[in-house]
């Protein structure tokens, strides 16, 4: 019986659950309630669960990309910059270059969203290989001055006229993904997140090329002496990270908002990384790990709705999961400790 | 009178499923010096640490009389100290309170010195000492922390035969003086010289406890594995074949033969390490030189990698097709590797749960599988087992007898002598010297070329 409590999916859900409910029994006057629109929520209508699944499609490749840069063994804390940028670049290009809008022009503009936040986190990880400026540190600091500068081009050069936030106008409707599930916003981007994650989980797992990826993030040393090039794998790695991080922007875009809006890209570069460290070893379990905080994140916007809690109680809960996961010795003896 | 008494002490590790204890027990008596042997593996380490009480034991009684301290295989030192700071952290002696007491400390540290007959500048970095000069600090140490008890694990492993030597006559000093001392070690040579009366572990269970006097060197390594252990014995004199390849690095010129040993020797910080690396670099040109390098657990292995991922990785693109890796022949591959050198392991197990003497023969069967025309050898059987070594001696000989060539690069000159036809020794970066191995040679002629002694 104890056994069963140390497994790790266990072990999490408790983790979920205990703080949760205890918040919920301090803050709500009918806890019972709250409780229950905070749990079953968003599985209540295809409404909540359409939106519940398009708000993970950008998490997924958030996530995803948080997990390469970790395997490259390089950190990289600039998500939230770099989905900020992708996005930008999607919305404004989109925009300025309405008379010409086809799908041809669209693929440019991804390309371009793409390539530019790959530039950026290539730039940290060139200096990593070159000076030994840790990647940790400049990932960041270009993060923050990339929102910045993006904050000064929507509000100063694209700001939609007589709106009462600080957004973009509306992308042309030829851009927009498909709905694939109606009355909600679950758009086809979803998908697409999808089959990427799963893309590279495959590559990872059953290729060469993930096969030489993983050594050399473990041990620069090891894949040396096998004639591995160590130093390629790290600054491609963290590269790739970047650019889909600015993927999740195209499709925080192009599937849920439509426009760019200041400080939309909330969290999503944190939450990735977080879901990235809990999904532990297998590339596949990021699809859980995305899945389960837009779960908390869409219950307690519905617990919100319906019942007297305030929202914050799923950033609670997310910190919660967050500083356990991120202790390495809580992570490596009890949750993942059955796995040895 | 017995200082330790340990009885029914028990010691399971989840991790790797293992028992490492299994009804130990010991009994130290007060002033000798008692040696624990075993194999890799046997639980030596671990009842060191529950003595010390760093690991704590499942169950069982033990009764200490006196303070412990340990001296393991990896130093706790800061480099960037002196030695008499290192010495007194933790412990610090203080006036008024919160001031550090310099001058005392000075006081009682001279006085061990004298009293031990140590030389060190107590003013010294730390980070400036040689391996053996650190050990005596960490030695030191414990002494001042009034410790009656001191446990050494596999001290000498790391040191060259000179430093060994005066460590041993440290330890004795030590004994001269009081203490008692336990030691961990493979090396028949420390037991014999030194130990009064020695334990034999095997399996985490009690062999017997024996007095040093009473027994000889064949029968103590015969009471480590339980059975008796084939020599491997190695012709150093036989006539070499065809020149397989001809070496031009900044310290290494020379041609390696079919059917020769080359054995490159020297102390401490002589150029051995810059010399392998030059080798590595040529080895990772040519597809016909092996190389099992010194560094096994970073270069030789991947810890945290699966046994198969670690197998497979210069044989990597044997397994692929389209760039895809093929499972199935991995598997068979790997476990085909398992059986025929005898790995203790599973191929989907984490490498670093495997024993050093089982990542050793990991490491030689990925590289002997390849079945390289000249094999580059560093340090192959450094605190690993006698039946280990020997295991790794007679790979060494097989390989030799299929017209191959080897270089062997290595700080124990036993294993030189033993195995090289030539021997190079070297001595500030540079090779001073080189000896046909053909009985002319020996520890001492050797020992005086690796101090710089070249006229004599």
């Amino acid at each position: 019986m104890i056994r069963l409590f140390k497994h790790p999916v266990i072990l999490i859900l408790l983790l979920i659950l205990c703080p949760t409910t205890i918040l919920i029994f301090l803050l709500s006057n009918d806890p019972l309630l709250s409780l229950t629109s905070f749990f079953s929520g968003p599985f209540s209508n295809t409404y909540h669960l359409g939106n519940m699944l398009n708000s993970s499609s950008p998490l997924l490749l958030t996530s995803l990309g948080a997990y390469i840069a970790l395997k490259s063994n390089s950190f990289n804390l600039g998500g939230e910059g770099q989905v900020f940028l992708g996005a930008t670049i999607t919305a404004l290009l989109s925009v300025y270059f309405d008379r010409y809008a086809n799908y041809g022009t669209l693929g440019l503009i991804i390309l371009i969203a793409i390539i530019a936040t790959g530039l950026i986190t290539w730039l940290s990880a060139w200096l990593d290989s070159r000076y030994h400026v840790n990647s940790l540190i400049s990932t960041y600091l270009l993060s923050m001055a990339t929102i910045h500068i993006c904050n000064y081009f929507i509000t100063q050069k694209f700001l939609k006229e007589g709106s009462n936030i600080l957004a973009s106008d509306k992308i042309n409707d030829l851009y927009k993904l498909k709905n694939i599930l109606p009355p909600s916003t679950l758009s086809s981007g979803f998908v697409i997140a999808l089959v990427i994650v799963v893309i590279s989980s495959f590559i990872l797992k059953y290729t060469i090329l993930g096969y030489e990826f993983k050594i050399s993030g473990r041990n620069t040393k090891f894949a040396h002496s096998m004639g591995i090039n160590s130093n390629i794998y790290k600054i491609s790695g963290l590269t790739l990270s970047g650019s889909l991080h600015g993927l999740a922007g195209v499709l925080l875009v192009l599937g849920n908002h439509h426009a760019v809006i200041v400080g939309f890209s909330n969290n999503l570069g944190w939450n990735g990384l977080s879901s990235a460290l809990l999904a532990g070893s297998k590339s596949i379990m990021i699809i859980v790990t995305s899945l389960l905080y837009s779960y908390l994140d869409s219950g307690s916007n519905y617990a919100t709705i319906t019942s007297d809690l305030t929202i914050e109680v799923s950033t609670i809960v997310k910190s919660v999961l967050f500083f356990v996961i991120s202790s390495k010795i809580i992570k490596e003896q009890i949750i993942y400790r059955n796995k040895k | 009178m017995n200082i330790i008494e340990m009885n029914h002490i028990c010691k399971y590790f989840h991790v790797n499923n293992t028992q490492a204890l299994d009804n130990m027990r010991l009994s130290v008596k007060q002033g000798e010096i008692h040696a624990i042997v075993g194999e890799n593996g046997a639980g030596k380490s671990t009842l060191m640490k529950i003595l010390h009480n760093i690991e704590k034991c499942d169950s069982g009684e033990i009764t200490i009389s006196g303070n412990t301290g340990m001296v393991s295989q990896h130093f706790r030192l800061i480099d960037e100290l002196s030695i008499l700071e290192n010495i007194i952290i933790g412990v610090e002696p203080c006036k008024m309170g919160f001031l550090i007491d310099n001058k005392q400390s000075k006081e009682s540290i001279k006085r061990i010195l004298d009293k031990y007959g140590f030389h060190l500048d107590i003013n010294e970095k730390v980070g400036n000492l040689s391996i053996g000069q650190k050990q005596l600090v960490e030695i030191i140490k414990i002494i001042f922390n009034n410790s009656d008890i001191l446990i050494f694990d596999e001290p000498t492993s790391a040191l060259s035969d000179n430093e060994a030597h005066k460590l041993r006559e440290t330890l004795l000093s030590l004994k001269k003086n009081g203490k008692t001392i336990i030691i961990i070690s493979h090396k028949i040579k420390d037991i014999e010289s030194i130990s009064d009366r020695f334990t034999i572990m095997r399996k985490g269970q009690y062999i017997e406890t024996v007095e040093t006097k009473n027994v000889n060197l064949d029968e103590i390594s015969r009471h480590m594995s339980g059975s008796d252990i084939v020599k491997t014995i190695i012709n150093t004199t036989n006539s070499v074949g065809k020149v397989l390849y001809s070496f031009n690095t900044k310290q290494l010129k020379t041609s390696i033969h079919e059917n020769e040993i080359i054995g490159i020797t020297g102390y401490g910080d002589c150029g051995l390490h810059t010399l392998e690396n030059d080798l590595e670099e040529i080895s990772l040109k040519n597809e016909n030189i092996g190389y099992v390098p010194s560094d096994r657990l970073g270069k030789g292995v991947e810890l945290n990698s699966l046994l198969k991922e670690t197998m497979i990785a210069k044989k990597r693109f044997n397994f692929s097709k389209i760039g895809l890796l093929q499972t199935k022949r991995i598997n068979d591959y790997c476990n085909g590797l398992i059986r025929k050198f005898n790995i203790k392991g599973y191929i989907n197990s984490i490498t670093g749960t495997l024993s050093g003497g089982n990542l050793q023969k990991t490491v030689l069967a990925r590289v002997l599988d390849t079945d390289p025309e000249i094999l580059v050898l560093c340090s192959p059987t450094w605190g690993i087992d006698l039946e280990s070594s020997n295991n790794i001696y007679n790979q060494i000989k097989l390989l030799k007898d299929r017209n191959r060539g080897i270089i062997l690069l290595s700080s124990d000159i036993d294993e030189i002598l033993k195995l090289s036809n030539r021997i190079f020794v070297m001595y500030k970066g540079n090779i001073i010297k080189e000896l046909k191995n053909d009985g002319s040679a020996s520890q001492e002629i050797i020992g005086k070329f690796s101090s710089g002694i070249i006229n004599d």
